[in-house]
């Protein structure tokens, strides 16, 4: 019978996901047979893995490098088949290669450098110089770019949080309603009926959008509703993107939401349709205004595409590699400035080629963080392969 | 009848001449045993002392008490400070030397300490005690007591000579090689490997064309390497270099497969910084000539040193290739290169003190380490001397840090590191090379250096004054300048000029500005006119770099703060690494092989990653 035939596959190490002996088995799917399978295996001693452990013994092992480790994080927690897909070009190591390839050109670079300070006692090689701020420009533009595709890669991976902010019952729990076209939240007609903050998500372009409904803000003396404005107010401050909504006959302010400087907002009029249409064209100040009539449903595709034009969401290029994690970003933020000193430095009239050297080692140990390794004597392996040294 | 010592040193290179004179001023009675007597302080290759991460490493064993420097000062034919133009902290001192007025020096300085005597004969085992070594036992079948044993062999150890092929045993040209040491070792349970290096032909000073050379001489300004130097008015001779070319280069990569190194007849690993002739044309087959300097070796010297040629080619192959250059055209060689092979015992079988993790009381210094070069070894043996006095007296042995000496870096990376070719030290192997100036030599190991009694004190008073003095002048850079006195300086040096009063610090952050070139006013109150005009040079240079590295320097000071925690983090003797279960598996055998002191040790490990110092970390800290 098909369902008792079971596959056992046993990987030799270190040619398996860990690096370790391993053995995998496959079985029918029903849940008593797995279940079964894996009481007898831990009645033999073994034990169930810890979340994340077989991915941990594959870095400690050397199977997968930090910034793969990350994408198979990435790829079990992906919304979407675009964030799957990039997760998986992470898991290749298609970073991880573009590093390393960024790495090798900094210890090209040292060793060039480390040649002149340690071995040559010859003149300076005139060339030395506006040839290493090339080679660094370009290494500093290929950073940048790198960074810059962060925010997509965030997106991506983290979605991006959009609050619906406005007075009580301007209609913001129905302007959510009809983005999820379901009814997530309680709708009522008594001003601060949601006290507490609400949230779901919506997917576009492969983006995981989670939209915050909130309490409506407005001065108020009782205790409960007071937590609410205040929980609104934290939501604001940590929101992608702001949708304020107002009434016909609000002024298009947002001085009471206290915005932090840069958010991003969207403001819309809700009810417009309460508006007889001679006047309708007076009410916004701008065209950046939108006018929707939640309830009617009318204006939503309107609500989407400003969003998706506001977040700057787009189908990434599948060929792409885009950085995910805040650690990445932080680390090419690093790798950047301190080649940025680099250029500074060779720049200079007398060029301290020493402190150059303690910037590029730095860049190095930047990248050499973010993929978890260490650079050990790879410079002056470098500096013997390279050139002709000793007396 | 035995005779008592409490320190014997074997060897009498320059590892064991420190060492034995470091034992000795620490009240020691110490036995230098030598092959020969008068090979003592021999400096068996180039005629060259310091350069380049070297010269600061002379300075650090000046300023510990060691001989090297005075020796050198004393006999030194050219001096000059390197890399003048490439920044300060790898400014290095070097001084080419009359090897004969060295030895000479040396010699004194071992006759003139009560507490040594030198006994001609050769160590072929060491007697053990309850599990330490307590003496050694000589070919002629004398035993020697002693409470701790320093090795210093040099390359003396099965030493085979190759000169294409020809092979002699040997320790060096014409002295014999040491046999029985290294199997006594390995059947203590040391792991012993083969290691090689080369020295370049010598050829007749009158036989060179010198008018085919070109002449280069030392500074005019010559820096004594010892603070202790009274005297210092050293001549300042030319060495010559010349040129290899295309017919040279085929001559050698025609007969390449008679060089053992090639043929397959040498099996121990070479310095790839070091390289033999026949090595470079073959690995840099794309370079048209290689420069060879032609070194007097001795004032006067009829036998004049190839540097740059080392070769282990047959010696009618060396000659015909070097009559190819013209300067050389007749040349006569008084003695042809060699490549030597010996052993050597990996020096991860080593504590941070040298001493043997496997037998107590045993303490290896210099080649038989693996390392190469005379400030190398030296460096090694006069830590290996006071620690092998502060393991009788039971004390805490002297540990230099990264951050602190070369000779820390030296230590720590033959401990942690693989040693796969003879070690050579370059700045670029110190994190820290910022911190690590020649000219800081004094205040990096002052406080240290008395710690463990290895200055004297008209020394020690003198450098504090010293120090005192740079910090007075570096305080008094702090004064205002006002733009009248300053600003045609300025406008010469290329710079802009200044509207207000500006302080000398301030000024002293641009690049192309010095303190001479600032008012004296401003530091006419700190008295430097005590100091020779050498000494006086190196408080400026000090003061400036302190203003002009100040957030560099800073950062690295930072840097050693952060890991100085985990640096010092203990690791026992007996701690059980194949139980830690979540390391890699490389990272596990390594940590097995080396048994690293410390958590900071560890992790500089090679092979050893961040992630398993990281489990490691977790581990130690836990509660036993």
């Amino acid at each position: 019978m098909a369902w008792r035939e079971t596959v056992v596959t046993c990987y030799k190490n270190p040619n398996s996901y860990t690096g370790e002996d391993l053995v995998e088995i496959s079985c029918h799917g029903n849940p008593v047979i797995v279940d079964k399978i894996i009481r007898s295996a831990c009645d033999l001693g073994a034990r169930i893995a810890e979340p994340g452990e077989f991915t941990r013994r594959a870095f400690i092992n050397g199977k997968l490098d930090l910034v793969q480790a990350e994408a198979v994080a990435g790829l079990i927690h992906a919304q979407s088949t675009h964030s799957s897909r990039a997760n998986l070009h992470l898991l290749k190591g298609e970073l991880s290669q573009k590093l390393i390839d960024l790495r090798q050109r900094i210890i090209q670079l040292l060793a060039g450098i480390e040649f002149e300070l340690d071995i040559s006692e010859d003149d300076l090689d005139p060339e030395l110089v506006p040839r290493s701020v090339g080679i660094i420009e370009t290494l500093i533009s290929e950073v940048s770019y790198l960074l810059s595709t962060y925010y997509q890669g965030k997106l991506l991976n983290s979605g991006a949080r959009i609050v619906i902010a406005g007075k009580p019952n301007v209609g913001k729990s129905t302007l959510m309603n009809a983005l999820v076209q379901s009814e997530r939240a309680i709708v009522s007609t008594t001003p601060g009926t949601t006290r507490d903050t609400i949230d779901a998500t919506i997917i576009i372009d492969g983006v995981p959008l989670t939209l915050v409904d909130t309490a409506g803000l407005r001065d108020t003396g009782e205790e409960i509703e007071l937590e609410g404005v205040r929980r609104t107010r934290d939501q604001i401050a940590t929101a992608d993107l702001v949708l304020v909504l107002f009434e016909p006959t609000d002024k298009l302010s947002t001085d009471s939401l206290n915005l932090p400087g840069p958010t991003k907002i969207i403001p819309i009029i809700n009810k417009f349709d309460t508006v007889p249409p001679s006047r309708r064209s007076g009410l916004a100040a701008g065209d950046d205004v939108l006018m929707i009539s939640a309830i009617n449903k009318a204006g939503i595709d309107q609500v989407r595409a400003t969003i998706k034009s506001t977040l700057k969401l787009s189908v990434p290029d599948s060929a792409e590699i885009l950085l995910t994690t805040n650690r990445q970003h932080r680390a090419l933020t690093d790798c950047k400035r301190a080649l940025s000193s680099a250029v500074q430095h060779l720049q200079a009239a007398q060029v301290p080629f020493e402190l150059v050297a303690v910037d590029l080692r730095d860049g190095l140990s930047a990248i050499d963080r973010l993929l978890g390794q260490t650079t050990a004597d790879d410079i002056l392996q470098h500096v013997f392969n390279k050139f002709c040294v000793g007396k | 009848m035995a005779e008592i010592f409490q320190i014997i040193v074997v060897g009498g290179g320059h590892a064991g001449i420190e060492a034995a004179l470091a034992a000795a001023r620490l009240g020691k009675k110490t036995a230098l045993i030598t092959m020969d007597t008068r090979a003592v302080g021999r400096a068996s290759c180039n005629p060259a002392i310091g350069g380049l991460a070297k010269g600061q490493m002379v300075r650090e064993i000046d300023v510990l008490g060691g001989v090297m420097g005075l020796a050198a000062d004393d006999a030194g034919i050219q001096f000059k400070i390197l890399n003048r133009s490439k920044g300060r902290s790898v400014w290095s001192p070097r001084a080419q030397i009359d090897k004969r007025r060295y030895e000479h020096y040396v010699n004194r300085a071992l006759a003139a300490e009560d507490n040594i005597r030198i006994i001609e004969g050769e160590a072929v085992d060491l007697t053990m005690k309850c599990g330490r070594c307590r003496g050694v036992i000589l070919a002629d079948g004398s035993t020697l007591s002693s409470q701790a044993v320093i090795l210093t062999c040099g390359t003396f150890l099965n030493g085979l000579i190759h000169i294409g092929g020809r092979k002699i045993p040997a320790g060096r040209m014409g002295e014999y090689a040491a046999a029985g040491l290294t199997e006594a070792l390995t059947a203590l349970g040391f792991v012993s490997g083969r290691l090689k290096t080369g020295t370049p032909p010598r050829i007749l000073r009158d036989s060179i064309d010198w008018s085919q050379s070109s002449a280069f001489y030392g500074d005019d300004r010559p820096t004594p390497f010892s603070y202790r130097t009274q005297h210092f008015d050293p001549p300042n001779h030319a060495c010559h270099t010349v040129q290899t070319n295309q017919t040279c280069h085929d001559i050698i990569h025609v007969n390449k497969e008679r060089a053992p190194l090639f043929s397959g007849d040498i099996n121990g690993a070479g310095p790839r910084y070091c390289p033999s002739i026949e090595d470079k044309i073959y690995r840099f087959a794309h370079h048209a000539s290689h420069t060879l300097f032609l070194e007097p070796e001795w004032e006067n010297s009829e036998q004049i040193y190839v540097n740059g040629f080392s070769t282990s080619l047959p010696e009618d192959v060396q000659m015909k290739a070097l009559r190819t250059v013209p300067a050389l055209k007749n040349a006569v060689f008084l003695r042809p290169g060699y490549a030597i092979e010996y052993d050597f015992f990996p020096p991860s079988q080593l504590k941070s003190s040298l001493e043997t993790k496997l037998v107590p009381g045993l303490f290896l210094g210099g080649q038989i380490n693996g390392t190469s070069g005379y400030e190398e070894a030296s460096a090694q043996g006069l830590i290996c001397g006071v620690n092998a006095a502060c393991y009788i007296e039971e004390c805490q042995p002297l540990v230099l840090g990264r951050d602190q000496a070369y000779t820390g870096v030296l230590i720590d990376d033959l401990i942690t590191k693989d040693t796969l070719e003879p070690y050579r030290m370059f700045t670029s192997r110190a994190e820290y090379r910022l911190l690590l100036r020649y000219s800081n030599a004094d205040r990096r190991l002052i406080n240290i250096s008395r710690k463990f009694n290895l200055i004297d004190d008209p020394t020690y008073d003198y450098l504090q004054q010293k120090l005192a003095s740079t910090d007075q002048l570096s305080r008094a850079l702090g004064h205002k300048i006002k733009p009248a006195e300053i600003n045609q300086r300025l406008d010469e040096a290329g710079e802009s000029t200044v509207t207000e009063a500006t302080s000398g610090s301030r000024l002293l952050k641009r690049p192309a500005i010095t303190v001479s070139m600032l008012p004296a006013r401003i530091f006419d109150d700190v008295d430097l006119g005590r100091y020779t005009a050498g000494i006086k040079d190196e408080i400026y240079a000090e003061a400036e770099t302190a203003i002009k590295y100040a957030g560099y320097i800073q950062r690295q000071k930072r840097q050693v703060e952060k890991l100085a925690a985990q640096e010092q983090v203990p690791i026992a003797p007996d701690f059980d690494f194949s139980a830690i279960k979540s390391i890699s598996n490389e990272g596990r055998e390594k940590l097995i092989l080396v048994r690293p002191e410390t958590l900071g040790q560890a992790m500089r490990i090679s092979g050893v990653t961040p992630a398993d110092v990281a489990v490691l970390a977790v581990v130690l800290a836990r509660p036993a």
